[in-house]
């Protein structure tokens, strides 16, 4: 049989559309080395949060909420009141009565069926205990072909010839015997053969021959990428790659041209006539499954809304109690200042840090300090983009010794080490040598595996071979390739601007960034800090700080108006938030006049350190016997680093549901509970409101994405989260993971990241970003970039105001701004 | 052992794996019943130490042979060779610490039955033909098959396979001692790297600062596979083993020459001299100690006689596929341009298809419970767990 011909009657250019809007729908997924939080619903915010839900209940049969159990719980417990859910039913589109609602939670919608596929049709003619569905098959060959083409070093086999994904599939599928054997089906290889070989044209040959009506295209696409999701998320991160660097990568295009042709296969397999007939009568209900849906759902998002008006107002209350802002005094300056990063688990670190030392002021920044940098680490072939997702790198550092001539014998050093624990991994890595290994050195594992948390494998957490301690303690960080005083000035300058300059008694600045290196974990990186992309924030802190210590630098920034007191020094440091200990860096090159605030502050650090520590321990579930004594604590959550059988070192951001963006005097003392990232801002020294549109669109977005990102694989684990991980498999040496032997890429976070084995411990709540500013320039800013517009109007966080002059707080709605607390 | 497989029973593929352990274990522990049975019987008792005196102090017979080799056959399922490995590939759906207690426990119990029957084994033709020729088939293949994974756990569970089929060659071969030392050494060795799995990232990152492999120019890995040759060669002379008068230990010599010759071709590809130095010294040091433990194995433990010359045409088929594997793994990781053939990596891809026949059987005669049955919603149905 030949492709029909039906293919000319359809426009070509509608059908390109068709697949450039399900492939935009996808959201990318970042390898697991620099593993970063993302919205994976990223693709679809060009429509209302509800909408989605709604999609993807119809396209996929997973919805974008939480089940009712989860809400009947906390309604009953009392996290959810009346109030709450009055106020919810007051704001749903169509009227809920109060009974309705309450009646839900013990009887909600049914689970719903999606749309089916071909492969579902096939599917119905399988009988699933003696056999594979084809489902599964499909995931299955689809899983190991994107493994092969993609493998970044697990396979000895080396590289595949330079191909598209979608010629090496059609290639390799001509003589596949899996469809035969294990699913019986005849003739594969020879209907692959008449498929075009060009992967667009292919799309639209078998639309074109399936016809599942115009108007439905786009929806059905996106229904066969999400059944392969993992790997769609990793094209998508391919493609993502590539347009920051100004390129284009087909690979998502070629992934959609794959899983179509299965359609296809299938199609045949079934008989063509009845597989179409069947397909077009199926999707001809898109519209009204659609409707169904989304009118189905509305109490469960009555629901939710009422969740989160709980906590909005929980946190709203506390803001407005502070009234007006006060004004800064000159009496209230501060010798020391400790500007953290806006993740999550630096509040509780700079409460406990204000609590106790009324001399240090903190506050918060993006921990990548506004300088997207590429790091190449001494003594390294391969360099490290430490920067948010969004950006591309237009800076670049390295690693340096403090003495010039020093600085190539340790490059040299850690190569040669490199190169020889590789060059020795042959013993036990070569197909041969690996033989006689295990007899003659197996057993000296017998000590490792008795010994210690993980084997040999990797380097220990923050060690190196082939530099010394003595040689490490002299390795700082430099701009690379820029001798240009006017370039990193005005970097300096533009990040200044933004942070905020310190006051001029301000004697040391304390830039911290923070990492967590955990053993023996795939997803390490997410731990990591997520603006420095995925890697620890210190390079960034040290680099910021030597730039800013540079008299030659402060002449120029002087002479724009940024004028550093000469006795403001900076300092860097780096917050690990699995031990929760904070490291200075660099602070050998602290002049002895500062000695003084360097001691008292490094002091502090270790004190609010065992405050934070106390606090998390309840969160982990640590013994009460280790939390009474600071030393067992700090040793103990120490461990859980270290500890290869860890499954939770820390709880990361899990139960992150605010960002506020106002000056600290709004929220110092206040126990946030770690779970708002904190910026600060103040709109009076905003001249043009350059900084509230620059934390709109970059931190805002970030915040909204890790948000997002916990929010996703909380309510939708199986389609988001990455599952357990007790059962990863790394694929590909850092693509991402398989749960298990296979089936599709797992994306998101894991299980144990989002659940404590009982329940759901984040919180599943969109992102509450309180602002405060004035209203005028938010309204420009919404208006002026339609990723805003869209994030706030079509519901994927809500936008608050503070309002400066009274403390109340207003929130945006698509009828405007309302106020947002009953008084 | 099958409730820890089955860990998670929402799992098909968990369950598939369970069931196709389940058999392959029931059917071997039949072929080992049997095989006792029929030595119990002809030998009038059920002490095994009894049986094996017995057995040595009688010429062999038909029936012993034949229980022999049911002993042998049942070793072969308990150990995962080819091709009915594929429970061992697909424990990975466990939890990672049950594929831990897989793969360095459970897998050595076939061994283990084998190495107590040693002297029966090494007395019977048939059966040590048979150990040599699928365990080292099983080697050489899932060895060339692990080297074509791409996920960590996969790669792992292969080289478990290739090990085990190693390790039955060694006993095949009458090399009982060094076979024991394979069982302890894997098992430690093979826990260990299951349990650490989670620091491929952590090496990928290493490897990757290490920068590119160097290729090798051919007369270059020609040198080193000689060197290999002559380390052993000089492994021989030292320990004075006279290769004729040794036979059996030629094979595992030439995996031991083959294995030195990758090392050092893998101390060349660093591109610097003092690591070249480092590696050789290593490997050398290496070959000539492991002939050393051998000796001295066998003075401890004492010697078995090598399989009859009729087993020499399987040692021979085993020895050209070793050469094989030496010459793919140069081929793919050495000598750039040269890519592996693409049928041959297909093949490799699909582990030469042969679980496929495996799954299929496991299916028809064990169908999955219809509550694994997947519903065309998956997601959904599953989600209502995190509630």
């Amino acid at each position: 049989m030949n492709m029909p011909a039906a293919t000319a009657m359809h426009d070509d250019s509608a059908w390109s559309d068709a697949i450039d809007a399900a492939t935009a729908r996808i959201a990318p997924s970042w390898p697991l080395d620099r593993a970063i939080a993302v919205n994976p619903l990223w693709g679809h915010i060009g429509d209302d949060v509800q909408t989605v839900d709604a999609r993807l209940r119809t396209l996929v049969g997973t919805r974008f909420v939480m089940p009712a159990a989860y809400y009947a719980e906390r309604w009953h417990c009392g996290d959810i009141s009346e109030r709450d859910l009055a106020h919810a039913l007051d704001h749903a589109p169509t009227f809920i009565s109060h009974g309705e609602a309450l009646a839900w939670l013990t009887h909600p919608e049914p689970v719903c069926q999606p749309l089916p596929l071909v492969s579902d049709f096939a599917d119905a003619a399988v009988d699933a205990t003696r056999g594979w569905t084809w489902r599964e098959f499909i995931v299955q060959l689809i899983s190991e072909r994107c493994a092969q083409h993609f493998d970044a070093g697990q396979s000895g086999l080396g590289q595949e010839p330079g191909v598209g994904l979608y010629s090496a599939w059609r290639e390799s599928a001509a003589h596949d015997l899996r469809p035969r054997l294990a699913m019986g089906m005849r003739c594969c290889g020879k209907a692959t053969a008449i498929l075009p070989s060009n992967a667009r044209d292919a799309i639209t040959a078998v639309l074109g021959a399936l016809d599942v009506g115009a108007a439905n295209v786009v929806d059905y696409l996106t229904a066969l990428l999400l059944s392969v999701n993992g790997w769609a998320s990793w094209c998508a991160f391919l493609r993502w790659e590539a347009r920051l660097a100004g390129r284009e990568d087909d690979s998502l295009v070629d992934l959609l041209a794959i899983r179509l042709a299965w359609e296809f296969l299938l199609a045949r397999h079934l008989g063509m006539d009845t597989a179409c007939s069947r397909l077009r009568t199926a999707w001809a209900d898109l519209p009204v499954r659609n409707a169904h849906h989304a009118a189905a759902a509305q109490t469960a998002w009555v629901w939710h809304s009422a969740l989160e008006h709980a906590y909005r107002n929980q946190v709203g209350a506390v803001l407005r109690a502070r009234g007006a802002s006060p004004r800064a005094q000159a009496g209230d300056a501060k010798p020391i200042e400790a500007v953290f990063c806006i993740d999550v688990r630096s509040e509780v670190m700079r409460r406990a840090l204000e609590g106790l030392a009324p001399d240090i002021a903190t506050r918060g920044f993006a921990g990548f300090f506004g300088l997207p940098l590429e790091f190449a680490p001494i003594g390294a072939h391969r360099t490290e983009a430490r920067l948010p997702g969004l950006l591309s790198p237009t800076l670049k550092a390295r690693e340096v010794h403090d003495d010039v001539g020093e600085t190539w014998r340790v490059t040299r050093a850690r190569q040669h080490a490199l190169r020889e624990t590789r060059a020795m991994q042959s013993f036990e890595k070569h197909p041969l040598a690996a033989f006689s290994f295990v007899e003659g050195g197996g057993l000296g594992y017998l000590l490792s595996l008795l010994g210690r948390g993980s084997d040999s494998a990797g380097e220990a957490p923050g060690s190196r071979k082939g530099i010394s301690t003595e040689a490490g303690a002299h390795l700082r960080v430099r701009f690379a390739g820029v001798n240009d005083i006017d370039r990193l000035a005005a970097s300096a300058a533009a990040v200044l601007k933004a942070m905020g300059l310190p006051g001029p008694h301000v004697r040391l600045v304390l830039l911290c960034g923070h990492g967590a290196d955990t053993a023996n974990n795939p997803q390490a990186a997410a731990l990591a800090c997520g603006a420095c992309g995925g890697h620890a924030g210190d390079v960034n802190a040290r680099l910021l700080v030597s730039t800013l210590n540079d008299p030659a630098i402060r002449r120029k920034l002087a002479r724009d108006g940024l004028e550093l007191a000469p006795e403001t020094h900076f300092v860097a440091g780096l917050h690990d938030t699995v031990s929760d200990r904070v490291t200075l860096l660099d602070g050998d090159l602290v002049p002895a006049s500062h000695a003084t605030e360097l001691e008292r502050l490094a002091q502090m650090l270790g004190d609010a350190s065992r405050v934070a520590r106390i606090e998390r321990a309840k969160r982990l579930g640590l013994d009460v016997a280790v939390t009474e004594s600071p030393e067992r604590l700090e040793a103990a959550l120490a461990w859980r680093g270290r500890d290869w059988a860890q499954v939770r070192p820390e709880w990361g951001l899990a139960g992150c549901a605010a960002f506020v963006v106002a000056p600290r005097s709004r929220t110092r003392g206040v126990n946030l509970q770690g779970r708002v990232f904190l910026h600060d801002y103040d709109w009076k020294s905003d001249a043009e409101y350059k900084v509230l549109e620059l934390i709109l669109t970059a931190p805002m977005v970030v915040t909204h994405w890790i948000n997002m990102q916990y929010y996703a694989s909380t309510v939708c684990p199986n389609l988001y989260g990455s599952g357990n991980k007790t059962l990863h498999n790394v694929v590909g040496a850092t693509l991402g993971v398989l749960e298990g032997n296979g089936g599709d890429l797992r994306i998101g976070l894991p299980l144990q990241s989002v659940h404590n084995g009982d329940r759901p411990v984040h919180v599943p709540l969109r992102l509450n970003v309180y602002i405060e500013a004035p209203q005028c320039p938010l309204d420009y800013l919404l208006a002026r970039h339609p990723v805003l517009g869209a994030l706030v109007g079509k519901g994927w966080l809500h936008m608050l105001r503070i309002d400066s002059e009274t403390g109340e707080i207003y929130r945006r709605t698509a009828d405007g701004w309302e106020a947002a607390l009953a008084s | 052992m099958h409730g820890l497989l089955t860990f998670y029973p929402d799992r098909r593929p968990a369950l598939i794996a369970a069931h196709k352990k389940f058999l392959v274990s029931r059917f071997a522990e039949l072929l080992l019943i049997s095989g006792f049975v029929i030595l119990a019987a002809h030998y009038s008792t059920a002490e095994v130490d009894e049986i094996l005196s017995r057995a040595s102090a009688e010429p062999a017979s038909g029936l012993v042979a034949s229980a022999t080799l049911l002993i042998a056959l049942s070793a072969l399922l308990k150990s995962a060779q080819l091709p009915f490995h594929g429970w061992l590939m697909q424990v990975m759906e466990a939890p990672t610490p049950v594929s831990a207690l897989l793969h360095a426990g459970v897998i050595n119990l076939g061994g283990f039955v084998l190495l107590r029957f040693a002297p029966l084994v090494s007395e019977s033709t048939a059966a040590s033909t048979l150990l040599i020729a699928v365990g080292g088939t099983t080697a050489a293949a899932a060895a060339a098959v692990a080297m074509s994974r791409h996920s960590v756990k996969l790669a792992l569970a292969w080289s478990t396979c290739a090990q085990m089929g190693f390790m039955l060659l060694q006993c095949g071969l009458g090399l009982y001692a060094l076979a024991w030392l394979h069982m302890l050494g894997h098992a430690v060795y093979k826990a260990s790297k299951f349990l650490g799995a989670g620091e491929r990232v952590r090496q990928h990152v290493q490897s990757a600062q290490a920068g590119p492999l160097a290729p090798l120019r051919r007369p270059e890995s020609a040198l080193a596979t000689l060197a290999g040759v002559a380390t052993v060669g000089v492994g021989f002379y030292a320990w004075r083993l006279d290769p004729l008068q040794h036979p059996a230990l030629c094979l595992p010599g030439l995996v031991l020459a083959l294995g030195t010759a990758g090392n050092m071709v893998a101390g060349l590809q660093a591109r610097m001299p003092a690591i070249v130095v480092r590696v050789g010294v290593a490997s050398v040091a290496f070959a000539v100690a492991y002939l050393g433990l051998h000796e001295l194995l066998g003075k401890i433990f004492g010697t078995f006689a090598g399989p009859s010359a009729s087993a020499l045409w399987a040692a021979l088929w085993v020895a050209v596929l070793f050469v094989g594997l030496h010459y793919l793994h140069l081929l793919a990781n050495v000598h750039y341009g040269r890519a592996v053939p693409a049928r041959l990596r297909a093949l490799l891809e699909a582990g030469f298809y042969l679980d496929e026949y495996l799954s299929r059987l496991a299916f028809r005669l064990w169908p999955l419970p219809a509550a694994a049955r997947p519903s065309s919603v998956p997601l959904s149905t599953r989600q209502e767990t995190l509630g």
